[in-house]
C-alpha cells in the first residue's frame, strides 16, 4: 500500500522517475563534489571516512594479504566510485532515468552515506538528539537522515525493477 | 559504483606454498554495519549473488542479528573477486579459509 508518491519510482522496464527540488538536487550535487574532492586528494589510510570505502579484504593482521588486494582492486573500486559520480553529476537535473544511471545515484548516495556516517560516528541507534549539542554536527546528521530517505527510495525502485524486471 | 555485471577481473597471482596446500576452500563474510540500510544489503545480496528474496533476507538478518554472516564460498580468486564486488557497493565485507 503506497499512502504517497516518493521522489523515486519505477515507470516502466529499466526507467526511472525522479522527483526533486531544486534545493534538493543542488544538495546532492554539493555532496557529490565533496565525495569527489576526497577520493581524488586523500589518501585512504589517512581519513577513516574514506578508508570505509576501501576496506581490508582479509584479517586486519594479514598486512601483506591486504596490500595485494589494494593493488588488485583498489584502482577498480576507486574507478567506479569516480564513474558513478560522474553520471549522477550528468543526470542531476534530469527526471527520467535509466537503470544504469539510478545505480549511479544508489552507489554515491551511499558512498555519501558512509563517509557522513563514519565521520558523524553513527551507531544503529543515533538520533538527532545525539548531535543536538554540536550545530554542525547536527545539520550533518539531518542531511544524513535526507540522504537516507533518498536512498530508500531509490532502493525501492530498483527492488521493484528487480522483482518485476524478468516478468513477461 | 561498478556493475553488478562487471566481468571478473583476471589475477595473476602467483602460487605460493599456502596455497597449494590443500583445496582449502575460502569463504566470503558480510559483517554489520550501523550505515547500511538493510533494504540495501538485501538487494545488494540479490543483485550481486542472484539469491531469492527469502535468501537475501535470511542472510541480511544474520548480519543484523548475529553480526556477521557467509554469502559465498570458492576459490581465493572467487572469493577475492566477490570481495571487490561487495566493496563496489560499499558492503563491509572480508574473506578467510573455511576451518
Amino acid at each position: 500500500m503506497r499512502l504517497r508518491k516518493g521522489p523515486v519510482r519505477r515507470v516502466g522496464p529499466r526507467v526511472f522517475e525522479l522527483r526533486l527540488s531544486e534545493q534538493e538536487r543542488d544538495a546532492v550535487r554539493t555532496f557529490n563534489g565533496q565525495l569527489r574532492v576526497l577520493l581524488t586528494s586523500e589518501d585512504p589510510s589517512s581519513d577513516p571516512a574514506v578508508a570505509r570505502l576501501f576496506p581490508p579484504a582479509l584479517a586486519q593482521d594479514d598486512v601483506l594479504g591486504n596490500l595485494e588486494y589494494e593493488q588488485h582492486h583498489g584502482d577498480e573500486l576507486l574507478a567506479g566510485r569516480l564513474a558513478a559520480l560522474d553520471t549522477v553529476d550528468r543526470t542531476l537535473e534530469l527526471e527520467r532515468l535509466n537503470e544504469h544511471e539510478l545505480l549511479a545515484w544508489l552507489g554515491s548516495l551511499n558512498s555519501i552515506r558512509l563517509v557522513i556516517g563514519t565521520r558523524l560516528g553513527v551507531t544503529e541507534e543515533s538520533t538527532a538528539d545525539d548531535f543536538a549539542g554540536d550545530e554542525r554536527n547536527a545539520e550533518m546528521f539531518e542531511l544524513y537522515g535526507y540522504l537516507t530517505w533518498l536512498q530508500g527510495w531509490v532502493i525501492e525502485a530498483l527492488d521493484e525493477e528487480l522483482r518485476e524486471g524478468d516478468a513477461p | 559504483m561498478t556493475s553488478a555485471n562487471t566481468a571478473p577481473v583476471e589475477i595473476g597471482r602467483p602460487e605460493t606454498i599456502e596455497d597449494i596446500e590443500a583445496d582449502v576452500p575460502w569463504i566470503v563474510i558480510v559483517w554489520n554495519d550501523p550505515i547500511n540500510l538493510m533494504t540495501y544489503v538485501t538487494w545488494v545480496f540479490q543483485k550481486l549473488f542472484g539469491f531469492t528474496r527469502a535468501k537475501a533476507e535470511k542472510l541480511m538478518w544474520d548480519v543484523h542479528t548475529k553480526g556477521k554472516a557467509v554469502v559465498s564460498n570458492g576459490t581465493r580468486d572467487e572469493a577475492e573477486r566477490d570481495v571487490a564486488r561487495l566493496h563496489a557497493y560499499g558492503l563491509w565485507a572480508t574473506m578467510q579459509k573455511d576451518r
